[in-house]
């Protein structure tokens, strides 16, 4: 092995113990690095003095796995999110349709009807929140003159959160309660708990994901 | 040499419209940039791939393994849909900064 590769080799080490991923973006980088290399040659350098420059122009490894990891929060591609929205949506209206038709025919929803209501539910918001993501990612990376929203401060924001949050959490305790006591749940009180719901995903949103920190 | 925010502000702008000229890679990107530049604008080399990738991951470019001309394997960037309206979107914000800087200036010295 030539020195050159020799030190290619070691800097790839380095790259990897720096926790920086290989193929991808690894290979990535040592295309880039070869490419400066040889420019640098052909400028009239050494093989290694080149190697010395390009490898430095390229950025410390510590420093390099810190953006990558920035850029790759998103913990689920475009595709993999259209699947699994998908499936998930599939799978939670499957898990809503035993405990709606009880509750049409009958005005209640047996407690085990309703864990698996509940879970169709989840799945639902987690599918609808999935697509947002994929289809309406203007508005998840804080462009707010394309949502017509203004930014307002943190602490205004997370307080507002934390009441929409307690005030869903308190509608949802009587139907938690009674499907508890009695088994089931009336109509009046899972109408309350759906609200109670829908309070406490808006609350979660805003207290947890304001918009400013979903900048890339 | 520019300075470092205006740099990182710049990057997804020029990236897209580098891209509009057709696919290109990280590292000919870069020397177009300090090419035209006159070397002024000078990214440091690892830290364009973390950028390309975040773009990717928002549906504005798209990116395929190819070889070069020695065989070597390369990634390519391409511009997607979502990427030429948001290089629309830059070009008009940009050029409002540079058409109020301008116009300030014309104020103050003509």
């Amino acid at each position: 092995m030539s020195d050159l590769e020799q030190s290619l080799a070691d800097w790839r080490r380095q790259m990897l113990a720096a926790g920086i991923q290989t193929p991808v973006p690894l290979e990535e980088l040592e295309s880039h690095l070869r490419d400066e290399i040889e420019r640098q040659m052909e400028a009239g350098l050494t093989a290694q003095a080149a190697f010395e420059i390009s490898s430095q122009q390229i950025g410390h490894p510590q420093a390099l796995n810190s953006e990558f990891k920035k850029s790759g929060r998103t913990f689920m591609n475009r595709t993999a999110k259209i699947y699994a929205g998908i499936i998930g949506l599939s799978a939670g209206a499957a898990l809503l349709v035993p405990g709606s038709l009880q509750l049409r025919d009958e005005l209640v929803m047996a407690n085990g009807r309703l864990g698996l209501w509940l879970i169709g539910l989840f799945l639902l918001c987690w599918s609808s929140s999935l697509f947002q993501q994929v289809f309406f990612q203007k508005k998840f990376n804080g462009e707010f003159d394309e949502a017509k929203i203004k930014p307002a401060k943190q602490p205004v924001k997370t307080g507002a959160g934390m009441v929409v949050l307690l005030t869903g959490a308190a509608l949802v305790m009587p139907a938690v309660a009674q499907a508890w006591q009695k088994n089931g749940v009336e109509f009046a009180a899972l109408g309350w708990m759906g609200f109670g719901f829908a309070l406490l995903l808006t609350g979660s949103l805003l207290t947890f994901c304001p918009y400013q920190k979903r900048r890339a | 040499m520019l300075n470092k925010e205006l740099v990182a502000a710049s990057t997804e702008p020029l990236i897209l419209s580098l891209l509009a000229g057709g696919e290109s890679y990280g590292y000919a990107l870069t020397q177009e940039v300090k090419r035209l530049s006159g070397d002024k604008i000078a990214w440091t080399d690892g830290m364009l791939y973390p950028v390309l990738h975040r773009m990717e991951n928002r549906g504005l470019i798209k990116a395929r393994w190819g070889e070069s001309e020695t065989g070597r394997k390369r990634k390519y960037y391409s511009l997607k849909k979502d990427g030429k309206k948001a290089m629309a979107k830059h070009h008009e914000q940009w050029s409002l900064v540079h058409a109020v800087l301008a116009g300030l200036r014309e104020e103050q010295y003509v």
